[in-house]
């Protein structure tokens, strides 16, 4: 097969600072296995972009305003996933998850021999010749304090919007989703209450159940139930329970 | 939106450590009784040798406890006349003289307190140990005659206390210093890697290798202010004061260095009150509190930033004040100096170089965003500091 038989590489390039946008943009026209479709400068437009595009290959700089490159990750809804070459200037957290997943990244200033190596690698794995590592992976390896959450990305219709994590009420769990409730609206957001709970601010938000977590400060009275279940009762009169196993836990967050 | 206000307090070393303090106490008390048991023993065999030199032959046990019972008596008053006594009425310092008479008046006191208890202790003591009554002799002699000895013993013991208490002054002084000096290189190391973000050096860097194929000249101005800001962190050691206008065009290298960076997003904007120039700043003072306010205002979210920085004399002093127009801070504004390393180091280095004199604090302002506040006294700049503007 020759090259000119293989379909272009389509990539998108992700970063908030023009400059390293242009650098990257200009190291891929010099490779004409690719051609950049589309650039983001933020969190939020980027992911807007690659599920309008669905590019083969992203390149996704990982500190960002708003939503940061594993917000963007974490927010995607496609399948299959795109291949992702990440780009940081220092995180060692971020390198250390990236070195466990083996997925490919470069560090800022990027050195154009890693680069033509990195984008050798990803079209290797898009032409099916390669490793393809799931980029998905990354999340769970990243420690929990580099993943605390502080907002929400919620899909309504047609648009998408931020939820503060302290404006949630409670959150319910719903086979792989989530039900975000903010005061009147709920929300269904990718993820499972497990993931989530390492995740919140653990001052303000507590597991109360297998399907629940409660943000503290809209709990207005506690009474008992059955079998040392507790029932929970929020200021808007919202119903929950407390279930035992989680009860102990919960104690030591309320002091003596 | 309420304004919320809150000022710095500034750490003093913590000094001598209280249950050191302790330790201390408790060993002087045993040290002064063991030497009184010791005395007390030694002058009983010399009365008791003394009169079987003269063909005596008291029992060994009256010296004893004559000389135990006066030692006691002597521990007692130490502790409840001349210490108290000397703390209050120190012998040492600018007007030890007018203190003198309340130690006379002491001595009097100590003598009759002294004597009237030995004599207490005495008089149930000798009959318990079968050698006979007690003979006091005529109390107003008895006073005169232990009156003498006590003049000497006061002064003596007054000395001792005295040389104690420089001791410990001394050491206390010493403990401080050594916590200061280590307080204050560990402010300096930490306020240097703050300037040194590695961070804002590989974006820079990555920046001006972008630049560099559009623009070679923007790259060369670029790699110059990279240099010129690497080049006073580095001095910054050595010179923790610097003219507010070399400060001036060190915060300059660096928001030239970001609005390459970051492109239409970052705006800043300087003033300086012509009567504020000519003063002297810490370096590094307004760079840290500029790259805050861009880290929590300008770069987490997508649209464009601006943060203003006024320079101000106020008072008899210099103000800094620092503006952005991001979200501001939910809650206590102060919470922000434990999340930010920045504005921590910096209220250690304020107060290592000011003590009290110098504040930080945070506002929210009226209109949204946050406002920090640095108030330092205020100080001309020094020539040589001046000159050195050239090389920075």
């Amino acid at each position: 097969m020759s090259e000119s038989e293989r379909r272009l590489i389509r990539a998108v390039i992700v970063d908030d600072e023009p400059h390293a946008r242009d650098k990257l943009c200009r190291y891929l026209a010099e490779d004409p296995r690719v051609a950049v479709v589309g650039q983001a400068g933020d969190g939020v437009s980027a992911v807007a972009l690659v599920e309008e595009l669905r590019p083969d290959l992203i390149f996704l700089d990982i500190q960002m305003p708003e939503m940061d490159g594993f917000d963007v990750l974490e927010a995607l809804d496609l399948d299959p996933m795109p291949r992702i070459v990440f780009v940081t200037a220092h995180d060692a957290h971020a390198v250390q998850a990236f070195e466990v997943e083996a997925l490919d990244y470069l560090l800022k200033p990027v050195d154009h021999g890693r680069f033509v190596e990195a984008v050798g690698r990803a079209v290797a794995s898009i032409q099916g010749t390669g490793p393809d590592p799931h980029p998905l992976k990354v999340l769970d390896a990243l420690p929990g304090e580099r993943r605390r959450l502080e907002r929400f990305l919620v899909r309504g219709r047609g648009r998408m919007q931020f939820v503060a994590v302290a404006d949630v009420d409670w959150i319910g769990a719903a086979g792989n989703y989530v039900e975000l409730h903010v005061g009147e609206a709920t929300h269904l957001v990718r993820g499972t209450l497990q993931a989530l709970e390492h995740r919140m601010p653990e001052a303000t938000f507590a597991r109360i159940h297998r399907s629940t977590i409660v943000n503290l400060d809209r709990v207005a009275e506690l009474h008992p139930w059955s079998h040392g279940d507790l029932q929970v009762v929020l200021h808007d009169r919202t119903e929950l329970r407390l279930s035992r196993r989680y009860r102990d836990r919960l104690e030591g967050m309320f002091g003596p | 939106m309420m304004t919320n206000r809150y000022t710095a307090t500034v750490p003093e070393p913590a000094g001598p450590d209280p249950a050191d303090e302790a330790r201390l106490r408790r060993r002087g008390v045993v040290v002064v009784v063991l030497f009184f048991l010791l005395d007390a023993v030694m002058r009983s065999g010399y009365f008791h040798f003394g009169a079987l030199t003269q063909g005596g032959s008291p029992p060994v046990i009256r010296a004893l406890l004559a000389e135990l019972t006066g030692s006691a008596a002597t521990v007692v008053v130490f502790f409840a006349i001349v210490v108290p006594m000397c703390r209050r009425f120190p012998l040492r310092g600018p007007g030890w003289l007018g203190r003198v008479p309340a130690h006379l008046a002491a001595v009097l006191v100590f003598s009759v307190v002294k004597t009237l208890l030995m004599w207490g202790a005495r008089a149930p003591l000798w009959p318990l140990f079968g050698i006979g009554t007690y003979d006091f002799g005529a109390l107003e002699y008895r006073f005169l005659m232990e009156g003498a000895n006590d003049v000497t013993s006061y002064g003596l013991l007054a000395a001792v206390v005295h040389a104690f208490d420089a001791w410990r002054e001394r050491r206390e002084r010493e403990v401080r210093r050594a916590q200061r000096e280590a307080h204050l290189s560990e402010a300096w190391l930490r306020a240097l890697q703050a300037q040194l973000q590695p961070h804002f050096l590989f974006n820079t860097l990555n920046t001006i290798s972008s630049v560099l194929y559009d623009d070679p000249r923007r790259a060369d101005d670029l790699i110059s202010r990279l240099s010129d800001l690497l080049r006073a962190s580095l001095d910054a050691p050595d010179r923790p004061e610097v003219s507010l206008e070399e400060e001036l065009e060190i915060l300059r290298h660096y928001t030239d260095l970001m609005e390459a960076r970051f492109g239409d997003r970052l705006s800043v904007q300087v003033q300086v009150d012509d009567n504020a120039r000519g003063a002297r700043v810490p370096i590094f003072l307004l760079q840290p509190l500029v790259e805050n306010a861009i880290q929590y205002a300008v770069a987490p979210s997508a649209r464009q930033g601006e943060v203003r920085v006024r320079v101000r004399r106020h008072d008899a002093g210099l103000r800094i004040e620092v503006d952005d127009d991001g979200p501001g801070i939910a809650g206590e504004p102060e919470s922000v100096v434990g999340r930010g390393v920045g504005l921590r180091n910096m209220r250690d280095r304020l107060s290592h170089l000011h003590g009290p004199r110098a504040t930080l604090s945070l506002e929210n302002r009226p209109d949204g965003g946050l406002r920090v506040i640095v108030t330092l006294p205020w100080q001309p700049a020094l020539a040589s500091a001046q000159g050195g503007a050239g090389h920075v």
